[in-house]
């Protein structure tokens, strides 16, 4: 997998493209938890080139989000394809993140 | 050409490396068999399933020994795919196979959940000192 990481204001968009699976979940922890030990508690996952995930990555998606949480910070996701999407349903992680349509609808939601 | 039968089977070590090629080895299977006799509505619910069931091989039977072999079948067949994973393990009990959804903020335990729902029939079984876990879609259900 791949991600970059921008910061937009006080919020760090994540972006991932590729898989987010066991193989590369440990990628994920490393640069999210960076993130978060540098102070960053605004994050939003764009998953617009994120073609799959599996439970290990969303393990790890929860996992950032309980500890950004209990820095009174949040974790929103963007642009999840139909296939992510779905799996996001299934685990009903919908109802525990806020999805938004693309990165910038999700940095503005921070705001409101 | 049309495939009435078509099996493949892989063994793999227990090592995440593989997982790339596991569901290439799906969508590859799907094209040349043909959209008819592997639905496309299959591919995904059998793509993960799959995957779900090689990462609980690889880090609870296997405990993540690379050498442990794990062996990876897949079967098309007139009226269902099924796919199947054997690996050195002890297998599942029922509790835990029919196990109820993780809560929502659990970051682990959530593959069996997910194996569950993406297919209709789910199977553990042992074989020759061997645990198979078998995930089957049936073709009607999914079109």
């Amino acid at each position: 997998m791949n991600i970059k990481v921008e910061s937009l204001g006080d919020v760090s968009v994540v972006k991932c493209g590729g898989n987010l699976d066991a193989d590369s979940v440990a990628v994920f922890k490393k640069i999210t938890s960076e993130l978060v030990n540098q102070g960053s508690v605004r994050l939003v996952v764009d998953c617009s080139l994120l073609k799959f995930i599996d439970s290990m990555g969303l393990g790890a998606m929860i996992s950032l989000l309980r500890r950004v949480r209990s820095r009174d910070g949040d974790v929103k996701v963007s642009a999840l394809n139909a296939d992510v999407k779905a799996i996001f349903e299934i685990t009903r992680l919908h109802r525990l993140f806020e999805v938004c349509t693309d990165a910038k609808a999700a940095c503005k939601s921070f705001k409101g | 050409m049309v495939y009435r039968h078509f099996t493949v089977s892989v063994t793999i070590g227990s090592d995440t490396r593989y997982l790339s090629f596991l569901r290439d080895l799906v969508k590859s299977s799907a094209r040349l068999v043909g959209r008819k006799a592997f639905p496309r509505a299959l591919e995904r619910p059998l793509s993960l399933a799959l995957i779900e069931a090689v990462n609980n091989a690889i880090f609870h039977a296997h405990h993540g020994r690379r050498s442990e072999p794990i062996q990876v079948m897949m079967k098309i067949r007139p009226k269902w795919v099924a796919v199947e994973v054997e690996d050195s393990g002890r297998g599942l009990s029922r509790k835990k196979l029919k196990g109820r959804a993780p809560h929502e903020l659990e970051t682990h335990g959530r593959g069996l959940f997910l194996i569950r729902q993406l297919v209709d029939s789910v199977q553990s079984r042992r074989r020759e000192n061997r645990h198979v876990l078998k995930m089957m879609c049936w073709k009607k259900t999914h079109v």
